[in-house]
């Protein structure tokens, strides 16, 4: 047991002391720096309930949409929330930016999408379709397919279609799509597709209407006439790539409202659940896909499929800088663990973000 | 029995009388046999005997070290002393002071303080024995550290300190040995004095009695041969003969029954007798918080001590987060994805596990090696039995302060290895994406560790449970190895070595299992907060 001497008694305070600054420095910031800016807004009713664990991280989006963290958000009671900046981080203007509160859901995740993204998304969802529309085509138009799947398809389609149509449940989603074709400014999208497709529909109109001795013939004996001349227009306006890209743009806008989801989900659900109960289908399907004359038309489509989900994937994810988003990451990671969070955005008004996230709600500074 | 004016019979009145004392040591060899004798107040007597007789096992159950209760001694007898027989078979007596051959002076304290701490824990000496300690120690500064005396000072310091300690008989142990012949004499002339004046007969262990027999009033010779105690007249020739008539009859003596008795077989099983025989040692409060703050600062706050726990809180801190951030495969595409994550995982690989099991590796080894050097020291220099026989609670000054101090050292080392780790991780991080903000590292760091508003960090419990048990059980390991029985200087190395080893081996043991049952709680809880 030695005795230490006024030099180490002195040297062991100050080493103490010297930790225990440094630890504070660590664990709750440089005492050089001012205390964080905070400021309280009112929590927006849709938040209730959502108490855990607390405090969220906030972010502030950078020209080319990339997320920089610049504090938290923390929930104080049922009626208040207060924003907390990092006191090293830039100071933010309230007066020229807005505070808005997002749930990590899919529906946040694609409004953090920026726009030139959602037009390279637009693109690669358009070549998905003709892809696929190819590869159906190619697979149908087969001798293979045309003697041993198309009728018992077709009938099991046909079926579950009809099926579908009787839940009283449609009637309905039928009211809800004619409301978001409405709001979704549907008659813009039918005034720009009308002058595309009103000449192949006319000459398929008088083609169908010409009088023919076989066509006067079916219809005043048979009652029948013939439409095939209108459905071949109907597919080549389809076909059309000025139209994809229309209604392409024009589905985006749907799948920003919050009904368009539930409403997809719902007639999907229908739709399969009617189709998946007719027990002649999975032999068929499976049948099908073991068919070794379709095999190269799977496979090519297999490859392609994989390389587009992995673009779309790129952009949902990637910003600016080429490297993954730090939010968009956070907000996926949330999505597949199923779980309730919040994050907040601090928006300059006027910048692209804020015109991305102009469907949400700013929040309201607390006036108690 | 008439009593001087100091409290002490007067000179050649009998004192201690011993009745039919026998004693067999542990492997059976019998040292003793229906031995009677007596000591009277003021005389001197020169026990004499060769190399493995048994004079120290003599001295040592007249001084408590030995009794009937430990394992394999054979006791039997009576001592009568102030109206008071005890039976030796059945109680320890602390009949006599020692003197060790070595001293025994406690070296981490002054001349005053080795006298003060045996003055304090017994009874009060009466004014001849203070007159004659300060006659004895007139040319002593007291208070100078002990170590920095003579070897004749510290030898007058220890006969004071035992003298302090108020037993009815003073033995000394080899008194003249290493002293030349006027220094010899002149210790003779002085223990010849101080018996007179004091009043305590004094019984002198030596082998080279030729200086002390001329003071001496008789000889009591162990004699291996009838395993008798003989008593002969104070005259050297007359020994001498003695001693080579039993060599030559006897042959070489056996040394190892002449050795001290291992203090770890000494345990207290027998209860030490009250009246003229020693109380129970008492512990004071005062001593107490003296030792605990000697060993809180050897062991807690000297500057190797925090030096040790630093340099690992940095290493702990920059490694981790250095190679983590800097080496991470595929770094641009992952860094974004898993930074967050990373750095909750860094803080609780950081403060959860690497902190505390750094520092209790660092400190817990040191420690155990300066109490393992420490404690086999004392023991080794008969320290440890100097306390025993001055009545000084070692358990308490020794081994409870030094746990204690322990217990101190794991908490505030451990903090401040959390301060520092914590610390140079941001530091790290922060020379790394200079462009980002600490308060964001904070954030993320502290994300499943220490949520804002809560006083402490999660899982502080956990962090105590590793820590406080490593290293205050290593200093129980150290403790263990350093009470051991010491013949040599090697033994003192070799308790230190085996004080780390196993040591060390029990912190990593004890942190391993405690973090594998950590992480099977904490898992559970982590995916709450993913």
């Amino acid at each position: 047991m030695r005795r230490g001497t006024p030099f180490t008694y002195a040297l062991a305070v100050a080493v103490l002391a010297i930790s225990g600054l440094l630890g504070i420095w660590g664990f709750r910031g440089s005492p050089f720096l001012d205390t964080a800016d905070a400021r309280v807004f009112e929590r927006p009713d849709w938040t209730v309930g959502i108490d855990t664990p607390g405090s969220y991280p906030a972010y502030r989006l950078s020209a080319d949409g990339t997320a920089v963290p610049v504090g938290r958000v923390v929930l104080l009671d049922d009626r208040r929330v207060e924003m907390r900046l990092f006191p090293d981080v830039e100071a933010v203007s309230y007066d020229d930016s807005r505070v808005v509160l997002l749930e990590t859901d899919v529906k946040a995740l694609w409004a953090l999408v920026p726009a030139a993204s959602k037009d390279e998304i637009a693109r690669v969802g358009e070549r998905l379709v003709s892809l696929m529309r190819d590869r159906f085509v190619a697979m149908v138009a087969q001798p293979a397919f045309v003697t041993d799947y198309r009728e018992p398809l077709q009938r099991i389609i046909e079926d579950a279609y009809v099926s579908m149509w009787r839940d009283p449940k449609m009637q309905l989603i039928n009211r809800t799509v004619s409301d978001m074709f409405n709001q979704a400014d549907g008659e813009r999208l039918a005034a720009a597709v009308l002058p595309i497709a009103l000449p192949k529909l006319r000459s398929a109109v008088f083609e169908m209407v010409l009088p023919s001795w076989e066509a006067m013939h079916d219809l005043v004996v048979e009652g029948k006439l013939d439409t095939r001349p209108l459905e071949r227009a109907a597919a080549e306006i389809m076909i059309d790539p000025k139209v994809q890209r229309l209604m392409m743009r024009h589905l985006f806008d749907i799948a920003e409202d919050e009904r368009s989801w539930r409403v997809g989900a719902l007639m999907v659900d229908a739709f399969f659940d009617t189709l998946t109960a007719d027990p002649r289908l999975e032999p068929l399907v499976e049948r099908m896909l073991r068919d070794p004359r379709f095999s190269r038309e799977l496979r090519t489509l297999e490859t392609e499929l994989s390389a587009m989900s992995m673009q779309v994937f790129s952009r949902i994810v990637e910003r600016g800088n080429g490297h993954p988003d730090t939010l968009a990451v956070r907000v996926i990671r949330y999505i597949l663990l199923n779980r309730r969070r919040l994050v907040a955005l601090v928006v300059k008004d006027g910048s692209p973000a804020a015109r991305e996230l102009s469907r949400y709600e700013p929040l309201v500074e607390s006036r108690s | 029995m008439s009593q001087s004016k100091a409290g002490r019979p007067p000179a050649g009145t009998p004192v201690v009388a011993v009745e039919k004392l026998t004693i067999a040591q542990p492997h059976g060899r019998v040292l003793l046999h229906q031995a009677d004798f007596a000591l009277a107040a003021g005389e001197v007597v020169i026990l004499a005997g060769p190399s493995g007789s048994g004079k120290s096992t003599l001295v040592n159950l007249l001084s408590g070290a030995i009794s009937a209760a430990d394992e394999g001694w054979r006791i039997a007898g009576h001592v009568t002393y102030g109206g008071s027989r005890v039976d030796l078979a059945s109680e320890r007596v602390t009949l006599g002071g020692v003197v060790f051959q070595n001293f025994a002076l406690f070296d981490e304290l002054t001349v005053g303080q080795n006298l003060a701490i045996a003055a304090e824990h017994n009874e009060l000496v009466g004014p001849a024995l203070v007159s004659a300690i300060d006659g004895l120690l007139k040319d002593v500064d007291r208070s100078v550290p002990v170590n920095s005396c003579s070897g004749g000072q510290q030898q007058r310091v220890a006969i004071a300190r035992t003298l302090l300690g108020n037993h009815p008989v003073l033995f000394l142990d080899e008194p003249n040995s290493g002293l030349d012949v006027s220094a010899s004499k002149r210790l003779a002339g002085l223990i010849r004095s101080l018996s007179r004046d004091v009043g305590v007969p004094v019984v002198i262990i030596a082998h080279h009695y030729r200086h002390l027999i001329d003071v001496a009033d008789r000889v009591l010779m162990l004699d291996p041969r009838s395993h008798a105690l003989v008593e002969l007249p104070a005259d050297a020739h007359r020994l001498e003969q003695e001693l080579e008539a039993i060599e030559a009859a006897h042959g070489e003596p056996v040394a190892e029954a002449d050795r001290p008795v291992a203090p770890d077989r000494v345990t207290a099983k027998v209860a030490v007798s009250a009246g003229p025989m020693r109380a129970s040692a008492a512990w004071r409060l005062d001593w107490t918080m003296r030792f605990l703050a000697g060993y809180l600062w050897e062991l807690c706050f000297s500057p190797s001590a925090l030096l040790f726990v630093g340099l690992g809180s940095v290493i702990v801190g920059f490694v981790t987060t250095w190679f983590i951030f800097q080496y991470l495969p595929f770094r641009d595409l992952l860094l974004p994805i898993i930074h967050s994550d990373a750095l909750a995982g860094v803080a609780f690989a950081e403060l959860r596990v690497l902190a505390p099991l750094t520092t209790a590796v660092l400190i817990g080894t040191r420690n155990a090696a300066l109490i393992g050097a420490d404690i086999g020291h004392k023991v080794y220099s008969d320290q440890i039995k100097a306390m025993r026989n001055l009545n000084v609670p070692h358990d308490v000054y020794l081994t409870g302060t030094i746990l204690v101090a322990s217990a101190v050292a794991s908490i505030v080392l451990v903090l401040m290895s959390e301060c520092l780790t914590g610390w140079v991780a941001m530091a790290t991080w922060a020379y790394i994406f200079p462009d980002d903000s600490t308060y964001m590292w904070r954030d993320q760091y502290f994300q499943r560790l220490w949520p804002p508003g809560q006083l402490l960090m999660d899982g502080t419990d956990w962090i105590a449970a590793k820590a406080v048990p490593s290293i205050v059980g290593a200093a129980g390991i150290a403790l263990y190895f350093g009470y051991r029985a010491k013949s040599t200087v090697v033994d003192i190395n070799q308790s230190i070595a085996q004080a780390l080893i196993w040591g060390l081996s029990y912190i990593l043991i004890w942190q391993s299992v405690l973090t594998l049952i950590e992480f099977k709680y904490v898992s559970a809880r982590l995916e709450t907060t993913f």
